[in-house]
């Protein structure tokens, strides 16, 4: 009886360990920086990675304070998930084939609809020119 | 029964708007607020005109967060300070009147049009006056402080009691009509109307935070802010708050009692008609 228990606590303690092994790292490699993260992340970081890191630092695009985002990597924890004001930023390749079109969007949406309330990023200059291609290059993949 | 229950209450109602002297209203003027209100009947159909006094606390998507309020609202943390704001309304000032001998006027009324010098007149000028007129020296600070406190004690005595202002006069309807502007006009670096934020998108969410419905703004202020109580300025007036607003979308903010600020208020009244005091208010 003793023996049965000892061996299922090794089989346990082996499976937890392997479970583990094979998260763990995927987990941290996966993970999107946070805002916090993203200040060191900006400087090595690929396009993506710093578009990402525009779109998420509140006195940049902050883009989240409107938009609901999908990532297919995984959501940094100590981030909120963004609002609702906006609509959630979906497929964007798909709905953006033309990066033009996508650019104009966020230099000054109110161009192609007079109504939109979204802030002018390029023409209140809240965002510089290179700041909105890097946007542009991450929503390419999400 | 259920039927006699409800032809009393409609009774009730029907006396009570006839006996209530309803604001006088120019027809442009008023079919507007209809229409204001109307918008937000659509928008949150569950929610009734005199819910609205509760702020954001009133919407549907703030339904969770409003049970903390509640429990915040068995104690409220702004007792005290109103006990100390009902002595100071009651105290006599250096002439032996007390300020409410200058406030005849309901504060279901305020703000209003003075023909006579062409203005809009808030409690908070008609305050000062009243201090100077009875040898006292006037209240510097329109922000937060005494001030709010003072406004709190004067507006909390007409609590449920529906808002009212009159807008008829040409000088009335002018300062409307600038209130108005002020309140539909994209500003800031950051492009935003009030409207943008509190009609277009009430109830929607900026990150965790849900955007209040701009029918019910102002109805509880002068506000006790968990935010401004940090920084140890809990209180603050109308114009405090607008001033927070527009650094919020990144615009130079207006003094406060400026024109603009005066006539934003008057507006914010006015497409308020109808929707009960309830002061003070405790907000986040």
């Amino acid at each position: 009886m003793r023996k049965t228990i000892f061996t299922s606590a090794v089989l346990g303690a082996a499976v937890l360990l392997a479970g583990s092994l094979v998260t763990i790292p995927l987990a941290s490699a996966d993970t999107l920086p946070d805002e916090k993260q993203c200040k060191k992340a900006a400087k090595t970081a690929d396009n993506v990675i710093k578009g990402w890191c525009v779109a998420i630092t509140r006195r940049k695009g902050n883009c989240l304070a409107c938009h609901g985002v999908t990532t297919k990597a995984r959501w940094p924890e100590t981030l909120p998930p963004g609002g609702n004001m906006g609509p959630p930023l979906v497929a964007m390749k798909q709905r953006f084939p033309d990066k033009a079109k996508l650019r104009a969007q966020i230099y000054d949406a109110t161009v192609a609809n007079p109504q939109s309330v979204m802030p002018p990023f390029g023409k209140h200059k809240l965002l510089s020119e290179k700041e909105i291609d890097l946007i542009i290059e991450w929503l390419q993949t999400i | 029964m259920r039927k006699t229950v409800l032809m009393l209450s409609a009774l009730a109602l029907l006396c009570g708007s006839s006996a209530m002297v309803w604001a006088a209203q120019n027809p442009k003027v008023k079919k507007e607020i209809a229409e204001y209100q109307a918008y937000f009947k659509k928008r949150f159909p569950t929610v009734s005109l005199s819910d609205y006094s509760d702020g954001v606390n009133a919407l549907p998507q703030y339904a969770e967060r409003r049970a903390n309020w509640e429990l915040l609202m068995e104690f409220p943390p702004y007792d005290t300070d109103m006990d100390k704001a009902r002595a100071l309304w009651q105290k006599p000032m250096k002439s032996g009147k007390t300020l409410a001998s200058c406030f005849d006027r309901p504060a279901t009324k305020y703000p209003y049009y003075n023909d006579k010098t062409k203005e809009i007149r808030t409690i908070e000028l008609d305050l000062n006056d009243c201090l100077k007129k009875n040898g006292e020296e006037p209240i510097k600070n329109l922000k937060h402080g005494k001030m709010a406190m003072l406004i709190a004690a004067f507006r909390e005595q007409y609590n449920g009691q529906p808002w009212n202002v009159d807008i008829d006069s040409p000088g009335a309807v002018a300062a409307y009509e600038a209130g108005k502007k002020f309140y539909w006009t994209k500003r800031g670096q950051l492009n935003f109307s009030c409207a943008n934020c509190h009609v277009h998108s009430a109830g929607n969410k900026l990150r965790g935070d849900v955007l209040s419905a701009g029918l019910g703004h102002t109805t509880g202020f002068p506000v006790y802010r968990t935010k401004w109580a940090l920084k140890g300025k809990p209180w603050g007036t109308v114009h405090r708050r607008y001033g927070g607003c527009n650094k919020q979308v990144r615009a130079k903010p207006f003094k406060p009692q400026s024109d603009q600020y005066r006539a934003l208020e008057f507006y914010e009244a006015a497409i308020n008609t109808g929707v009960p005091l309830k002061v003070p208010s405790q907000r986040q």
